[in-house]
């Protein structure tokens, strides 16, 4: 019974977040990808790469399954939290979620974004990588051009990225995040010594395998990962998803 | 009148809260300097792989003329070191003398009789600026460009637009959108955007002026040097004005500087604090 109620609970967050998801107005088909010859994407193909002979990450994508963004210890990922942290996780997930920042109309941070079913476009370029998110219709930058991780000095729901590629896997380091932001839904706490390095790896052109490394030692015995998967979505487009229910967390009953 | 400028003033601060927050300051890679180090805004303009010219990096619009803004917000040009906006962004009609603004007299009779404050404006919910005013606003935005669609990220509300430059053809009856519908193409070195698919709910300026679904936006932008663009807004919207009209913006490199994150919603709590008739 519970379970149900928390996947209610998740359903209305979702609902909350992708209204537009089924106003399909945009079929223009994406120019310059592989395609088979029935003229399909072909998804296997070799993934591509830029002029300087690094994987291209470029295109639209979307997570292949929305479990890790309900909750990252989904398929068995043992997550040793600190007493503090476990606490408040439980009563997060116990209270069907209620207090996410989405329901203020925030938004998502960097790992349950890089976990969302709904599209994102990578725009790839040497110095600097854009991820444009149509949930919220916020975006975020990883910084490519060698620079150092800042001394944080004012904490942000996405933190600062920089990016380094390390043969044809693309690394990057995010520090300067808040305590506010929540790592799922189901609410692993983030704070402001939280350390998230994701690994990109463009396996072929129509998928990504992704980790996700959390490092918190003021919430966390100690490093966890979790590997999530990201689909190519051809033929798509972002659509404006401007969130204006911000009035609907006065509804958000909790447990 | 006096609650105007209270209004202008609020409007102003609510957003560029992290103005002072100066936590980036790397130096821009790649970009032309002089012997000093300093950036040298006035070296030529960059060009693309395909020869076009490169619109790409943090660009603001330049505040207007100190006696412009200080008739729509007196004293605030006292050197105190805040961002001052356009003037288009407080008045888009600002270059018109009354007896000649475009404004439709229908419209211009309610916008009169109601004033600025007869709807409360989308800022004061969190709602987002929209297009053009997002591109006018006291605050930086990045341009990235890439062959077939060049995007543009904003400061404010961390929000973005595609402009697809790909050949393909504006959408016929688009779902209304904030900041709409984008296409681009070149003509010669200027890049034409031409945008629709509007809601009619954004404001054109500070000062309240509205604009309907109709509205359709053509701007060109054209890269001076490495470190000025000229931005020329032509809004054409025939249930709101009675003949299309252009604006010409100027817009600044920002150098060793990036954009900051900035949601709005943290501060929606402050709705019920303003005052408004």
């Amino acid at each position: 019974m519970k379970i149900s109620k928390s996947i209610l609970g998740s359903a209305l967050l979702l609902c909350a977040s992708f209204i537009p998801m089924s106003a399909q107005w945009l079929h223009y088909p994406t120019p310059g990808i592989p395609r088979t010859a029935d003229g399909k994407p072909n998804l296997a193909a070799p993934a591509p790469k830029t002029s300087d002979g690094k994987p291209d990450l470029s295109g639209i994508w979307v997570g292949a399954d929305d479990k890790y963004f309900r909750d990252l210890s989904t398929g068995g990922v043992e997550i040793l939290m600190l007493p503090w942290a476990e606490k408040l996780y439980k009563e997060r997930k116990e209270n069907l979620q209620k207090g996410h920042p989405s329901e203020r109309c925030i938004g998502h941070g960097v790992t349950d974004y890089d976990t969302q079913t709904s599209l994102r476009r990578f725009i790839q370029t040497p110095g600097v990588i854009a991820i444009l998110f149509e949930g919220y219709n916020h975006y975020r930058q990883i910084f490519l051009d060698g620079r150092p991780l800042p001394k944080p000095t004012q904490p942000s729901y996405m933190g600062y990225s920089i990016g380094r590629w390390e043969g044809d896997t693309l690394v990057v380091d995010t520090n300067g995040l808040n305590d506010q932001g929540w790592l799922d839904m189901n609410g692993h706490p983030q704070t402001e010594s939280t350390h998230i390095t994701e690994r990109f790896r463009r396996r072929d052109f129509g998928h990504i395998d992704l980790q996700l490394t959390i490092d918190d030692p003021t919430a966390y015995t100690k490093p966890w990962s979790a590997n999530v998967h990201l689909n190519y979505a051809p033929d798509e487009e972002l659509i404006e998803a401007i969130c204006e229910n911000e009035k609907d967390f006065t509804h958000m009953v909790g447990k | 009148m006096r609650n105007q400028n209270i209004w202008i003033l609020i409007t102003l601060l609510a957003a560029p809260a992290f103005v002072h927050a100066q936590w980036l300051n790397y130096p821009t890679p790649g970009i032309p300097r002089t012997p000093d180090g300093k950036p040298n805004l006035s070296a030529k303009t960059p060009r693309a792989a395909d020869g076009k010219p490169d619109l790409s990096g943090l660009w603001q619009t330049e505040p207007g003329p100190p006696e412009i803004i200080e008739r729509y917000i007196p004293g605030s040009t006292n050197g105190s070191g805040d961002a001052m906006p356009s003037q288009y962004f407080l008045n888009i009609l600002s270059d018109f003398k009354p007896e000649e603004s475009p404004l439709r007299p229908d419209v211009a009779a309610l916008l009169q009789q109601h004033g600025p404050t007869y709807n409360v404006s989308p800022l004061w919910h969190c709602l987002p600026e929209g297009m053009p005013l997002v591109e006018m606003s006291p605050a930086p935005y990045k341009i990235i460009q890439k062959p077939g669609m060049t995007a543009m990220l904003y400061e404010r509300d961390t929000t973005f637009r595609q402009v697809y430059t790909d050949g393909r053809k504006l959408p016929v009856d688009p779902q209304p959108t904030w900041l709409g519908y984008s296409v681009g193409k070149w003509d010669g070195d200027t890049l034409v955007v031409e945008t629709l698919g509007f809601n009619d709910r954004s404001w054109l300026d500070a000062r309240g002026h509205t604009h309907s679904e109709a509205m359709r936006l053509t701007e060109r932008f054209r890269r001076l040097d490495f470190g000025h663009m000229e931005v020329q807004m032509t809004i054409d919207d025939p249930k709101t004005f009675t003949r299309p009209f252009s604006i010409k913006l100027k817009q600044l490199l920002q150098p060793d500087t990036d954009l900051l994150e900035d949601f709005c919603a943290e501060n929606e709590k402050d709705l019920i604090h303003y005052e408004h008739k």
